[in-house]
This record gives structure tokens, C-alpha cells and sequence, in this order.
């Protein structure tokens, strides 16, 4: 319904057809109700034009809709154009098609700065050109899973909306390198770039990307399996000011490109370097020396890094707050004892699959300044040696909301009811059934379709 | 949320399972394992192309996909399709029965998120865990005659065969297995894959042997049969040695008032169905007191005196059944007895038993 108010080019052109006696009378009681309601309407008299339009300012896409609705004059002040600055079509409807659109860009005009389209699948080329050539002044564009727009789209982008800041083309999997060389032309402010699972994009295109875009924040680029190491140097070197990095499953990379990195881009807040198995102890020494602002490293499946690389990390990154280090196989309870010295601020960490990790390192873990604080997530799953001497040490955890044990067998259903007499609200996932059962089987089978009584 | 918090494990156990099923294209097949007692670690076993799934956690996974999905269904929450997915996947395979969820599985399909092949494949799966469940062979036909709608490769045909078949051995007197095999093979009756009647003839009859008491699969045949007495392009397929039977039952003075030189389509069809005559005395000799076998006879009797309906096979019948009856009517009394009786009543085939 709110849709198709999007949809129309006018409000007028609602009520065209009067063939029949109904929409006759629709049409009586629509002029009926229009001299009645528009301009006599009591909160039109009260409230001026110029205090409705900014209450309107701060209402979200839906109840814009649903307020056009109401009146011709409501109608004309809730689609104007300064109200649409910002407008995130996900939560709302995503089966839209060019139309909507590219009505929504005559309707937004220069107004228009964020627009999300994720996941409008049917979006193609066509509407967005008219999008850019309208609304010149974008700056936050999400076109992640518009799997069918193409390299066009990034053409039409960068002719016509110079101010762009941030451009994601995740999962939109036809475009090329072409894209990044259109927009590394046109939009030389883009601070943040998502180009994942984008398979056409090679290194040619993100070499153009950083020449062109020297301002770089935040290059998200996960399961770009041609991404290559010659790439992410050529980034480190123009895009200094990098302080995101994501990339997740890139599996060509080698230590090389991120020494570059950590040694050009010393503001690096966020790595990803998850399943690039290539790296080395190397590539956690070089951020460690240099990127002493780093808060988040995600390392699951880089399974040749050892307890050398988290001992230098550890001893210079003390700002460190999320950690996951799932399939780091080599490491043992001294990676543990030292992050426990050197990161006071550890919120959220990871070891699962890491086989060595005993009860000792637990401890080491426990009795830091970062476990009675802050420590709100740990993930031990498929860590074999744990047994329920870890709770004991783990209960000076004050917290910790959710601990992960799937498959540690050692562990015991009264290991964990003890560890929750002592933190009550924590959330702990492992593979026992339930403590409480269902409610008693005579009346929970009434819930159930008759077919689960069989189960 | 409350289940969520209560069994955080489901999710990940339901993910596995999703993991499995859409990564190996040769899962054979899904079962629970007796285990009651639940230890920290996985209840999901895969060996071998062979899925299991402890016993202790049914009730809760169960619990936990089918009220994810009724949310889902009712739309109070925004549905994702990967999740719904994963969620439809353990919840068919824990309990097939519930048509609600093949319907989001439809939806799913025609919104292309899933691969009508790979559909067909799960189902597979699915029943070999629950053989008889309607459900999953309409589904099956549905993705057969709706979405995929090419009957012309041979293959997908004698898929379908092969899994109606190993269905059919897997549950006893499954006659949605047998169904559903039936319409298969009237769908590609209808692209003239002709020759199928008569090698499902040959294979059930093999079939019909080990399974004497499976009346689904005898009446299988008789659809079968009566195919292939009323087309005669399904019968030129068959491997038919009707003159030597047609020796054995009739004498030289019948057969010639019977064959006509232009009739031998007749001579052909009556070949078939004495065939199965002989065949099934042969099994009512080897197995006593089947009632399946007899109602069964009662069939051909019935076909072959309405295909050629002159007072000449009558006869010959009467004396035929009279001689079967007398043979076997000690071990299958009761039978021998109704069915006595319902040649005088149905056929007018009076026989005074001994």
C-alpha cells in the first residue's frame, strides 16, 4: 500500500477511473473529504505548514508513507523532498522495482544524502542512472546484493555524484574492475568502499581504487579471492589513512602486504585477516610495532600463527577489544597468559578449535584485570583439554554473558550448574539438553500440531 | 527468545545439518540414533554419506525449528531465507508430515533461493527416513510436473523410479511409493516413453516374488496390465511367448475358434495376462494363505473375462480355476472359499469344489 504512494508520479492520478458507480462515489467522497480535511482541518489551521513539514523531518520512510496518505496537503508536505534525506529501504520493502526508484530520485532531488537499497534484487541499471543524475549529492550509497546492477551503475555514480563518501557493492557479483576505476575517476572524497564477494574485481581495479581515493577509511573486500598481495600494498601505500580492513577469506595474501600495511597505515583500528591462511607470526610483529590503536583482530583459520605473534601484539596493543582467534591451532595457555597482561580491555575473545588451551591458561585468563571487567564473551568450543576446574577460576568473571563449550567433553552438566550458581545470567551453549524440561507433556503436546506427537 | 536462551545449541545444531545436506550432493540417507542420555558433543553423526541424529535432542531442535517457523509463518518477524532454510531442512527431515513447511519450501522454490534438482535430492533423503510420507512424494511431483516439467531425458524418469522403488522396499504395502511411481510413468506415457510399461512389468514381477503379501505392488502391476492390454504400442515391447501359453491353456478346438489370422494383438494381450495367471499360481503353490495373491487372481480372472468376453474362455476358466481351487484349497481354505464365491457372483463361474 505505502508503497505505491512511492510509486505514483502525482497524487492526483489516483482517482482516473470513474467507470464504475463505486469509484463515482469514492471520487464525490474524496472531494467531499478534500474541502473538508485540507485546509480546514483543525492541525492544518493550528499548525503552520513550516512547523508540520519539520515534524515530518524526523519520521522514518513508513510513517512518511502513511502520513501522505492522510491528505492532499499531508500528501504533498510528507513527500517533499526535504524529508527524504536519508532513506533505508531494508527494513521497509526490498521487492521494489526501477520505478520507485526512480520516482523516489525526482521526488529527493539535491536533498537526497544516505540511500540503502540492500537487498532490492530487482533495482537495475536504468533507475539507478536516473537516481545519481538526480540526486547529485550523495554521499552514503548501499547497494549490497543488487545482483543486477553492473559496472554502469558505478559509471553513472561517479559522472554525477562527486560527493560520495561511502559505496558499498557487496555480493552484486557482475561488476568488474571497471567500477573501481569509474569511481576512483569520479569521487576522489570515498572514504569507505565494500566490494565483497565481488568476484569480477581483481587487483587491477583496487590499484585504480587507491590512487584515485587517497582519503580510504574503510575497505571492507571479504571473499575476494583474487584480491592478491601486489593490491593490498598499492592500498597501503596511497590509503594511509586506513583504519578498517577486512579481508576475510582473500587467500592469495602474503605477510608482505600486511607489513606494508601496518607499516604505512599506523591508524589501523580494525583488522580482518580471517581464513588467509598464507600469513605468518610475521604479519602479527609488524602491527604489533606499529598500529598501537588496533581494537579488533579477527584471525579465525590463519592456522600458522603462533604464540610469538600474540606475545608481540600483546605487548604493545593494550587498546585491544575483540579478539577472535578461533583455528589458531599452534597457540597454548602463554598466548593466554600474555593477553592477559597486555590487553586490560579484552571484551570479546575467541579460541575456539585451539586445541592446546588448557585450564591453566584459563586461570592466567581469569585472574587479569580484563576478566573481572570487561570480559563479556568466550568462546571455547572444540577445545578439548578444558575440563570444570576452568569454572573456578572463570566465576571472578563478573561480566561474562556468554560462554561457548560445544564439544568440550571434559566438561560436566554439574561443572556448568555450578558455574551458573555464581553468574546467574550467564548464557552458556553447549550440547546438553535443556536443565528444564518442557512443561509436562500432557500440556505442551496441545501446543504442537498433532503430527509432533509422533516425535 | 525464550527458546533461544533455553537450548542455544539447537541453532547449531540445525546449521550443521543444513551444512551437511547442501554440501554432500551423495547423502544417502537420515536417521535417528538411540543415545538418551545428551554429552558435550555433537548429536549430529555423519559417516559414510549417512546422516544421524541423536536421539536426546529431537524433542528440542524439533521444538525449537517448528516454533521458529510458525513465527516465520505468521510474519511476525521479517523472514530471511537462508535461515528459513536451514530451519525447513531439519524440521522436514525430523518430521515430514507437515505440509505447511513443503509449502515454504515451494515458496522458496519459485523464488529461485532453491535448486529444484537438489530439491529432489533432499526429498530423497527424507524418505528414506519416513518411506510412506504422502507429503514428500507430493512435493516430489510437484517439483517433477510444476517446476522441472522435462520428461524427455530418460534419466530423470528412471530416477524417479529407482526412488519410488527403494521406497517401496524400505516400508511394507507402500502404496504412495507405488503411486507415485504410476504417475511418473503416465507422464512420460504422454511424451511416448512406450517401453517403460513393459520393463516395470519384468522388474516388478521379480519383485512381486520376495514380496508376496505387498498388494500395493500387485496393484501396481494391474495398472501396469491393463496398459498393456488396451495399447498396442506398450505391448510390441514386451518379450511375449503367448503361443506356448496359449497352448497350455486352451485346447486345440478353443484356440481355433479364438484365433482369427487378423486377431493376434488379442492373442498377444491374452498371452500377457495368462502369464500372470500361471505366474500367480506358481506363487500361491510356494506361499500359503496370502490374501494379497488371491485378490490379485481375482483381477486377471476379471480382465481376462472382460477383454474377451465370449462364453468359450469362460469355460476354459472354469475348468482352470476349477483345477486351481482343488489343488490349494487345503492351506488357503478361507480364501479358496471367497473366491469361489465371487466368480459365481461376479462372473457367473459356477465351481463345485470337491
Amino acid at each position: 500500500m505505502t508503497m505505491e504512494t512511492l510509486a505514483r508520479d502525482a497524487p492526483s492520478s489516483m482517482h482516473h477511473h470513474n467507470n464504475s458507480s463505486v469509484s463515482n462515489m469514492k471520487h464525490n467522497y474524496v472531494q467531499l473529504s478534500k474541502t473538508c480535511l485540507d485546509e480546514d482541518a483543525q492541525i492544518n489551521k493550528k499548525l503552520p505548514k513550516e512547523l508540520l513539514l519539520r515534524i515530518f523531518s524526523y519520521l522514518d520512510v513508513v510513517s512518511l508513507c502513511r502520513c501522505a496518505q492522510v491528505s492532499r496537503a499531508w500528501n504533498v508536505l510528507a513527500l517533499d523532498g526535504s524529508n527524504w534525506q536519508k532513506i533505508d529501504l531494508f527494513d521497509f520493502q526490498t521487492d521494489v522495482e526501477g520505478p520507485v526508484i526512480e520516482n523516489i530520485s525526482r521526488r529527493c532531488g539535491g536533498f537526497l544524502r544516505q540511500i540503502s537499497l540492500r537487498g532490492c534484487q530487482s533495482v537495475g541499471d536504468g533507475s539507478l542512472k536516473t537516481l545519481a543524475q538526480c540526486c547529485n549529492y550523495i554521499e552514503y550509497i548501499n547497494l549490497n546484493g543488487c545482483k543486477r546492477i553492473t559496472d554502469s551503475t558505478s559509471q553513472s555514480l561517479s559522472q554525477y555524484c562527486k560527493k560520495l563518501l561511502s559505496l558499498d557493492i557487496g555480493s552484486c557479483s557482475i561488476v568488474s574492475d571497471l567500477s573501481l576505476k569509474a569511481i576512483s575517476d569520479g569521487c576522489p572524497n570515498l572514504t569507505s568502499v565494500n566490494i565483497s564477494w565481488c568476484d569480477g574485481i581483481t587487483e587491477n581495479g583496487v590499484e585504480a581504487l587507491a590512487h584515485g581515493c587517497p582519503k580510504l577509511k574503510s575497505f571492507i573486500s571479504k571473499g575476494c579471492t583474487r584480491m592478491t598481495t601486489r593490491a593490498i600494498n598499492c592500498l597501503a601505500q596511497h590509503c594511509v589513512k586506513l583504519e578498517v580492513i577486512n579481508l576475510h577469506g582473500c587467500n592469495n595474501i602474503e605477510d608482505e602486504a600486511v607489513i606494508k600495511l601496518a607499516n604505512n597505515c599506523n591508524s589501523l583500528k580494525y583488522v580482518c585477516l580471517a581464513n588467509c591462511s598464507l600469513l605468518t607470526d610475521n604479519c602479527l610483529v609488524a602491527l604489533a610495532e606499529q598500529c598501537y590503536q588496533l581494537n579488533t583482530l579477527e584471525v579465525a583459520g590463519c592456522s600458522q600463527f603462533t604464540d610469538i605473534g600474540f606475545l608481540a601484539l600483546s605487548k604493545t596493543c593494550h587498546l585491544m577489544e575483540k579478539m577472535d582467534l578461533e583455528e589458531c591451532v599452534f597457540i597454548t595457555d602463554s598466548t593466554l597468559f600474555h593477553l592477559a597482561m597486555g590487553c586490560p580491555r579484552l571484551e570479546y575473545l575467541s579460541l575456539s578449535h585451539c586445541e592446546l588451551i588448557t585450564d591453566e591458561g584459563i586461570k592466567h585468563l581469569s585472574t587479569s584485570t580484563c576478566a573481572s571487567e570487561h570480559l563479556a564473551v568466550l568462546e571455547l568450543d572444540n577445545c578439548p583439554l578444558i575440563t570444570d576446574a576452568s569454572f573456578d577460576h572463570l566465576i571472578n568473571c563478573h561480566n561474562l554473558q556468554r560462554i561457548m563449550l560445544y564439544d568440550c567433553q571434559l566438561i560436566t552438566r554439574n561443572g556448568i550448574k555450578r558455574l551458573r550458581t555464581h553468574l546467574p545470567n550467564i548464557n552458556v551453549h553447549a550440547y546438553f539438553a535443556p536443565v528444564t524440561p518442557p512443561p509436562s507433556t500432557g500440556n505442551s503436546r496441545k501446543h504442537y500440531c498433532r503430527c509432533c506427537a509422533i516425535l | 527468545m525464550e527458546i533461544d536462551d533455553n537450548f542455544p545449541a539447537a541453532i547449531r545444531i540445525v546449521t550443521e545439518i543444513q551444512n551437511i545436506v547442501s554440501k554432500d550432493p551423495k547423502l544417502k540417507e537420515f536417521d535417528l540414533v538411540i543415545q538418551p542420555e545428551s554429552q558435550n558433543k555433537s548429536p549430529v553423526i555423519y559417516i559414510d554419506h549417512c546422516l544421524g541424529l541423536e536421539s536426546w535432542c529431537v524433542r528440542h531442535v524439533y521444538r525449537y525449528v517448528y516454533q521458529r517457523l510458525i513465527t516465520i509463518r505468521k510474519r511476525l518477524k521479517r523472514p530471511v531465507s537462508n535461515e528459513t532454510i536451514t530451519l525447513l531442512t531439519s524440521a522436514l527431515l525430523l518430521n515430514p508430515e507437515v505440509t505447511t513447511f513443503w509449502n515454504m519450501r515451494r515458496e522458496l522454490v519459485i523464488d529461485e533461493y532453491l535448486k529444484p534438482n537438489e530439491e529432489l535430492r533432499f526429498c530423497a533423503v527424507v524418505l528414506k527416513f519416513k518411506p510412506k510420507s504422502a507429503e514428500i512424494f507430493n512435493y516430489r511431483r510437484w517439483i517433477l510436473f510444476h517446476v522441472l516439467k522435462d520428461f524427455s531425458s530418460n534419466d530423470v524418469v528412471q530416477n524417479e523410479l529407482t526412488v519410488g522403488l527403494t521406497a517401496a522396499n524400505d516400508y511394507p504395502s507402500n502404496y504412495n511409493a507405488w503411486n507415485h511411481c504410476f504417475c511418473v510413468i503416465q507422464r512420460s506415457l504422454d511424451h511416448g516413453n512406450f517401453a517403460l510399461i513393459a520393463q516395470q512389468w519384468e522388474i516388478t514381477k521379480v519383485w512381486c516374488c520376495e514380496h508376496v503379501s505387498d498388494h500395493s505392488c500387485m496393484q501396481y502391476r494391474q495398472r501396469l496390465l491393463k496398459y498393456l492390454v488396451t495399447d498396442k504400442r506398450c505391448i510390441q515391447h514386451l518379450k511375449s511367448c503367448a503361443s506356448k501359453l496359449l497352448l497350455r491353456f486352451f485346447n486345440s478346438d478353443e484356440r481355433h475358434k479364438l484365433m482369427r489370422p487378423s486377431e493376434d494383438y488379442i492373442g498377444e494381450t491374452i498371452g500377457v495376462i495368462l502369464d500372470e495367471l500361471y505366474f500367480n499360481e506358481d506363487l500361491i503353490a510356494m506361499y500359503q494363505n496370502h490374501e494379497s495373491l488371491w485378490n490379485h487372481r481375482r483381477f486377471l480372472c476379471y480382465l481376462l473375462v472382460n477383454i474377451y468376453s465370449t462364453d468359450c474362455i469362460k469355460e476354459v476358466l472354469m475348468n482352470n480355476e476349477k483345477r486351481v481351487c482343488t489343488n490349494f484349497l487345503k492351506g488357503n481354505e478361507m480364501f479358496v472359499k471367497k473366491y469361489v464365491l465371487w466368480l459365481q457372483t461376479k462372473l457367473c463361474i459356477s465351481i463345485q469344489l470337491l
